[in-house]
C-alpha cells in the first residue's frame, strides 16, 4: 500500500499552485553574481584541516584532548571498577578546564571545539573507546572469533559497518529540542526526573546524574566562548567586522543555547553549536545542521518585523553560516581515494511543515541562492520535495542545476512520510523529518537510526561462481554453487538462498553484539534531548529511546538482477550455451571469441532499468522476498530491521576488487549505484529508468536512492521541475541529479581554470569537478556519456 | 478499436527537442522526399530493412502497441506539458496509421505534435487537422527550383498545405494549436540572405506560426547512407557560432521568436 502525502494535505494545494515563474527577481543573472567571502575563508582555512578526516591545525586543540585523556586516565587508575558512564562523566568534568575556544573575527558564530571537520564527534569518542574498548574483552561481551569474523567479512567486501556490530556514527542533532527549550530547559527536566527517580533504579539515576554533569559542561563551554569574545575585544587592532562579531558573541554566549535562541542569529548559531559541542562532549558522531528554513522561520520573521535585522544582514549571516561548512576541509585538494571529500554537513530545506503546508519561504530561497553566491560545495543541500511542491521551488532547484551547481539531494516526502506513518510515527512528527548526512531521513529529536550497514548482494553471487574455499571458511559463508542448475528459477533460488542465509547471519551478529556499545560510549546528553530518553532513563545506546530502527542497505542489487536475467535469456531462452559453459566464460573474464560472443548476447538481454515488466518484476521479487524474510527479526534494542537500497562509493572500490559477473561486467568494473541501472547496460532515457523505479514495492524500504545524470543540452529548469515532480509522485526516496554536458566536462579537464564553479554529484557528496582525480573525473564523464 | 500497423523506425523517450516539454517521439519509416542532407536516410523506405551486417532497421507495430509505449511516460507529459510527437520518415505518407495513433493519443488527453515536410495531397493533410496540436513544419528551401533539386519534390504543395493548416487553426480559434517552422540550415544551400528573408516573410504571413527553429546541418546520415548505398551528399559542417549568426540574421525579417535548436 502506498500512502500519498496528498491524503493528509487537504487545502495545501492552494499554496502549491504552479506559477511557472522562477523566484521573483532572485534568479536573474544580475542578482546571482558570486559574493566574495575570501577574508572569512582565509581565516577558516588557516584553522581547519586540509583533508576532511584531518585534525584542525591549531595544536592547542590536540593538547587539550590529551589533557582530558590524562585526567580521565588518572581517575581510572584510582577507580578500577569504573563503567562506561563513569568514563563519560569524567570526560565531561575534565572538559571545561581544558577547553580551547576558537573564534574567527570574520565569523559571528561560536561553537568551534576542534572535532573532526566532516563528522563532528570523534575526539571524545576515541577517549571513551580507548578506556572502554576493553569492555568488549573484560566483560567478555564479544568473543574474539566474532570480531575476527566481522573483520574477515569486511575485508572480503561482503559487508561494511560503521563500527563493530553497530553504526556508531550516524546521529542527527536534536535541533528541535534545543531550539524550543535550550539545554537549560533539558537540564531542568532531567533534574526533575532525577528527583522522581526510584532510589533502586541505580542505572537510571546514574544516566540522569551523568547527563546533568554533561549539561553543566555544555553551559560552561558556552560561557567560555563569552569570555573569549570579551578577551578578543580588547585587541586594539581588531577590524570593524571583528568588533561587531565579538560583541555579538560576548552578549549572546551569556545566554544561548542554554536558553532557547531568541533571534535569528542565535538560532543559526544554535544549529552549529548543537552539532559540534554535543558531538564533542558526548562522543556522538553528529551529522546535519537541521532544517533552518522551518526551524528558524519564526525567529527570522520576528527579527525582520521588529527591524532588529535587515534582509541584507540575514543573507550575509546565512552565507557565513554556510561558508563555515564549506571550509571544514580544502575543497580544492584532489579527490583521489576512498573518502577524501565525504563530508557529512547537510542542511535540509523545503518539504512541508507539521501541518502539511509546503515550506518554500524567504529562508528557503536565501539558503539556496546564498549557497550559490558564496560559491559553496558544502553544506550539502538536502531539499525535500513532494508531488505537490510549489512549482516555483522545483524551478529554483532546476535553475541551479542548469548553472552547474549540482549540490542537491532531493528527499521525497511522498515516500518518507507514509513509511514513518506505517511504522507508528505520528503524522506531525513524520512531516518534520530531515535528511541525514548520508541518505536516510531521520526525525529530529525522535529517531536515532543505525543505518550505515551495507551488505553486498552481488558478492554472494560472485562467490557462487568464483569459488574460493579459504574465503568461504574465513567468512563462514556457506555457498551453494550455481553450476548444474537446470532452470532459471533454480539459479535464482540458489542465488537467493546463498544471500539470505548470509544476510540473516549478519543480522544475528549485529543483534547479539550490538548492545555492547552501550558499555563503550553512551551518550547521556544526547539521550536526554531525545523524545522518551528522560522517561526511560536509559541511554540511547541501551535502547533508551523508542524509535531506533536498524537499517541494512542492499548494495548492488541491480547487478544481481541483471546477472540472473542474462543467465535466463542466454542459457535458457536463446540457449546460446549451457549454464556451465556460461559460468566458465564468466570465470575466464569473458575471454576469447566465445567469451565475447556470449557477452554480446548478455548485453542484448533484459536488464534492470530497461522498463520491461520482466526486469521490474525481477527487482521487485528480490526486494519483496528479502523484506518478508527479515520481518520479525529484532535488533539488540528491540527495534525492527529495515531495508534500504543506496548509492555508496563502494560501487567503484568494491567493483574494482570483484571478479567478472554474469551481467557482462568484467573483473574490476564498477557496480551499479543504488537504484540506478548499471552504466554498462543502460541505453534508456531517464523516464524509462524512473518508470522502472516507480514499479517497485517502495513500502518495503526505509530509504532508496538513484544517481541520475542528465545531459545539459537536453535539459531546462522546467524539465527538471517535471522530473522532480514525477519522481516525487511515484519513484523512490531520494534522487541525486547531475547535470552537465560531456563537452563541458571534457573542456574542464583541459582548461580547469575556466570551470572552477562546475560542481558535480560524485556519490553522496558533491565536489568541484576540477578537484576530482582523473579517475573520478572520467567516471563522471562516463555517466554523462551514457545518460 | 482498430489497430493499424506501420513500420516504426524507433521510439525515442524523454525527448526535449521535438516540441514542448518531455515527449516521446515515434519515428515512422517511409518518406517521399530525398533530401540531400537527410540525417535519417534509413527511414526512406517504407519496409523493414537490414544493414549488410544484419542489423535490423524498423519493426512492424500496431497503433495499440505504439500507444502502450507512449502511455508509459504520461506522468512526465502531464508534469512538463509534453506529449507525443510523430516524426519520420514522413508522417503524412502514412496517414491511416498516424491518424489512428493521434486519435488514440488525444483520447488519452495527450498533447500531439507531428514533425513533417508538409508534402502530401491536400485531402490527406486535411484528415490530420483535427488531431494535431503542434505542427513542426520543415522549411527546406523556398526557391521552387532549388527545393526540387535538393529534395526531389516540389515546394508548391507544401506551401499550400502550410497555409491550409494556418487557416484551419485560425478558423477554429483554437489557441492551443500552433505551427513551428523548422529550418535545416546548410551552408551555401539555403542560408543566404534571400532565403532568410523569404523564411521571415513567410512566417509573417502565417498567424499560427509561433516560432522558427534554426537547425544547423549535422552529418548524421552519412554513415547510414553509406551502409545502405543511398545517395546523400556531404555538406560543409557549420562552425561553432554559425547557428547563432543565422538566428540573428533571420530575426531581422520576422517578429516571431527565432530559436537555435
Amino acid at each position: 500500500m502506498s500512502l500519498s502525502r496528498r491524503t493528509f494535505l487537504k487545502g495545501s494545494l492552494l499554496t502549491a499552485t504552479a506559477t511557472g515563474v522562477v523566484g521573483q527577481s532572485l534568479l536573474n543573472a544580475a542578482t546571482l553574481e558570486k559574493i566574495d567571502y575570501s577574508a572569512l575563508r582565509k581565516q577558516l582555512r588557516e584553522y581547519y584541516p586540509d583533508e576532511c578526516h584531518g585534525r584542525v591545525k591549531d595544536k592547542r586543540q590536540g593538547d587539550s584532548v590529551k589533557n582530558i585523556e590524562n585526567t580521565v586516565r588518572a581517575w581510572v587508575k584510582a577507580n578500577p571498577n569504573y563503567d562506561a558512564l563513569d568514563i563519560r562523566r569524567e570526560i565531561y568534568k575534565a572538559i571545561p578546564e581544558n577547553f580551547v575556544p576558537y573564534l574567527f573575527s570574520e565569523s559571528p558564530f561560536y561553537f568551534e571545539a576542534g572535532v573532526n571537520g566532516g563528522w563532528a564527534g570523534d575526539i571524545p569518542a576515541k577517549i571513551a573507546e580507548k578506556m572502554c574498548g576493553q569492555f568488549y574483552k573484560r566483560k567478555n561481551l564479544v568473543p574474539d572469533e566474532a570480531f575476527q569474523l566481522l573483520r574477515n567479512r569486511t575485508k572480503e567486501k561482503f559487508i561494511l559497518c560503521c563500527g563493530p556490530f553497530v553504526d556508531k556514527m550516524h546521529h542527527v542533532p536534536p535541533m528541535r529540542t534545543i531550539i524550543k527549550k535550550g539545554f537549560g530547559g533539558v537540564y531542568d527536566e532531567v533534574k526533575k526526573a532525577l528527583q522522581e527517580c526510584p532510589k533502586n533504579d541505580y542505572l537510571g539515576r546514574k544516566e540522569l546524574e551523568t547527563a546533568l554533569v554533561g549539561l553543566e559542561t555544555i553551559h560552561k563551554i558556552q560561557l567560555i566562548f563569552a569570555e573569549e569574545a570579551k578577551k578578543r575585544l580588547k585587541d586594539s587592532n581588531l577590524s570593524q567586522i571583528g568588533r561587531k562579531n565579538f560583541e555579538r558573541i560576548a552578549d549572546s554566549a551569556q545566554r544561548c543555547p542554554w536558553e532557547a535562541p531568541k533571534t535569528f542569529y542565535e538560532g543559526l548559531n544554535t544549529l552549529w553549536f548543537v552539532r559540534e559541542i554535543l558531538g564533542y562532549a558526548d562522543g556522538t558522531w553528529i551529522y546535519a545542521l537541521g532544517r533552518p528554513d522551518w526551524l528558524l522561520k519564526d525567529l527570522y520573521e520576528t527579527d525582520i518585523a521588529s527591524g532588529r535585522l535587515t534582509k541584507t544582514e540575514a543573507l550575509d549571516l546565512i552565507a557565513r553560516f554556510m561558508v563555515v561548512a564549506d571550509c571544514h576541509h580544502d575543497g580544492m585538494i584532489p579527490v583521489k581515494g576512498y573518502a577524501d571529500h565525504e563530508m557529512e554537513i547537510p542542511i535540509t530545506l523545503g518539504g512541508c511543515d507539521k501541518f502539511g503546508k509546503p515550506v518554500y519561504n524567504e529562508l528557503t530561497r536565501a539558503f539556496i541562492d546564498m549557497h550559490y553566491k558564496a560559491d559553496c560545495v558544502f553544506p550539502k543541500l538536502h531539499c525535500r520535495i513532494a508531488s505537490d511542491s510549489p512549482q516555483e521551488y522545483l524551478l529554483h532547484i532546476g535553475e541551479m542545476m542548469m548553472k552547474g551547481h549540482c549540490v542537491f539531494a532531493l528527499f521525497n516526502d511522498d515516500r518518507h512520510i507514509p513509511y514513518y506513518l506505517n511504522k507508528g510515527i505520528s503524522l506531525e512528527d513524520a512531516r518534520e523529518y530531515i535528511g541525514c548526512g548520508c541518505w536516510n531521513g531521520y526525525i529530529d529529536s525522535i529517531m536515532d537510526a543505525d543505518d550505515a550497514n551495507y551488505v553486498s548482494v552481488i558478492r554472494t553471487l560472485e562467490a557462487a561462481i568464483h569459488r574460493n574455499s579459504t574465503i568461504e571458511k574465513e567468512t563462514k559463508i556457506d555457498i551453494i554453487p550455481l553450476d548444474n542448475a537446470t532452470t532459471p528459477e533454480e539459479v535464482r533460488n540458489i542465488a537467493y538462498r546463498n544471500f539470505i542465509k548470509f544476510f540473516r547471519s549478519v543480522m544475528g551478529e549485529y543483534t547479539r553484539y550490538g548492545k555492547s556499545y552501550a558499555q563503550i560510549s553512551p551518550h547521556p546528553i544526547y539521550t536526554m534531548c531525545m523524545q522518551g530518553g528522560i522517561q526511560s532513563r536509559r541511554d540511547t545506546t541501551d535502547g533508551g529511546i523508542p524509535v531506533r530502527p536498524r537499517v541494512i542497505t542492499l548494495a548492488f542489487l541491480g547487478n544481481v538482477v541483471d546477472s540472473l536475467l542474462a543467465i535466463e535469456n542466454v542459457c535458457f531462452e536463446k540457449k546460446l550455451c549451457s549454464l556451465n559453459e556460461f559460468l566458465d566464460v564468466v570465470r575466464s573474464n569473458w575471454n576469447g571469441e566465445r567469451g565475447q560472443q556470449i557477452r554480446k548476447a548478455v548485453f542484448d538481454s533484459p536488464y534492470w532499468g530497461d522498463g520491461s515488466k520482466k526486469s521490474c518484476d525481477a527487482m521487485a521479487w528480490w526486494i519483496q522476498n528479502i523484506h518478508d524474510d527479515i520481518e520479525g527479526f529484532i535488533t539488540d534494542q528491540g527495534n525492527a530491521y529495515h531495508l534500504a537500497i543506496l548509492v555508496y562509493r563502494e560501487f567503484l572500490f568494491w567493483g574494482n576488487a570483484a571478479n567478472a559477473t554474469p551481467d557482462g561486467r568484467r573483473k574490476g568494473d564498477r557496480f551499479a549505484q543504488g537504484f540506478s541501472p548499471s552504466e554498462y547496460r543502460c541505453k534508456e532515457g531517464a523516464t524509462t529508468v524512473l518508470n522502472s523505479i516507480a514499479s517497485l514495492p517502495h513500502e518495503c524500504l526505509i530509504a532508496s536512492n538513484a544517481n541520475l545524470s542528465f545531459d545539459k543540452n537536453a535539459m531546462s529548469a522546467e524539465t527538471f521541475a517535471a522530473i522532480f515532480r514525477v519522481f516525487a509522485k511515484k519513484c523512490g526516496h531520494l534522487l541525486q541529479p547531475n547535470c552537465n554536458s560531456v563537452e563541458e566536462l571534457i573542456d574542464a579537464q583541459k582548461h580547469p581554470e575556466r570551470h572552477r564553479n562546475l560542481m558535480v554529484k560524485v556519490c553522496g557528496f558533491s565536489a568541484r569537478f576540477i578537484a576530482l582525480s582523473k579517475r573520478w573525473q572520467n567516471e563522471v564523464i562516463e555517466r554523462h556519456r551514457l545518460s | 478499436m482498430n489497430s493499424q500497423k506501420s513500420v516504426i523506425l524507433k521510439i525515442d523517450k524523454f525527448s526535449t527537442y521535438d516540441g514542448r516539454g518531455i515527449r516521446t517521439v515515434v519515428f515512422l519509416k517511409g518518406c517521399p522526399l530525398r533530401c540531400q542532407w537527410c540525417h535519417s536516410p534509413e527511414s526512406w523506405s517504407f519496409q523493414v530493412e537490414k544493414y549488410p551486417d544484419g542489423e535490423k532497421i524498423g519493426t512492424l507495430m500496431s497503433t495499440n502497441e505504439v500507444l502502450d509505449e507512449v502511455l508509459k511516460d504520461k506522468d512526465f507529459y502531464d508534469a512538463s506539458n509534453g506529449g507525443l510527437t510523430i516524426s519520420g520518415g514522413e508522417v503524412l505518407a502514412s496517414p491511416d496509421f498516424a491518424i489512428e495513433l493521434l486519435k488514440k493519443a488525444k483520447a488519452q488527453q495527450i498533447h500531439t505534435a507531428i514533425e513533417t515536410s508538409g508534402y502530401a495531397k491536400a485531402n490527406v493533410l486535411e484528415r490530420f487537422l483535427p488531431y494535431v496540436d503542434m505542427w513542426l513544419w520543415d522549411v527546406k528551401h523556398l526557391d521552387a527550383k532549388k527545393h526540387l533539386f535538393y529534395t526531389g519534390k516540389s515546394v508548391e504543395p507544401i506551401l499550400k498545405n502550410l497555409k491550409c493548416v494556418n487557416d484551419f487553426i485560425l478558423s477554429e480559434c483554437n489557441l492551443q494549436r500552433t505551427i513551428i517552422l523548422r529550418c535545416p540550415m546548410i551552408k551555401n544551400v539555403n542560408d543566404d540572405i534571400l532565403q532568410l528573408k523569404a523564411i521571415g516573410e513567410l512566417a509573417e504571413t502565417l498567424q499560427a506560426v509561433s516560432e522558427i527553429d534554426v537547425e544547423p546541418y549535422i552529418p548524421f546520415g552519412l554513415d547510414k547512407a553509406k551502409r545502405l548505398n543511398l545517395p546523400i551528399k556531404e555538406f560543409e559542417i557549420p562552425v561553432r557560432d554559425y547557428g547563432t549568426k543565422i538566428v540573428a540574421e533571420l530575426s531581422k525579417f520576422t517578429s516571431k521568436l527565432v530559436k537555435l535548436t
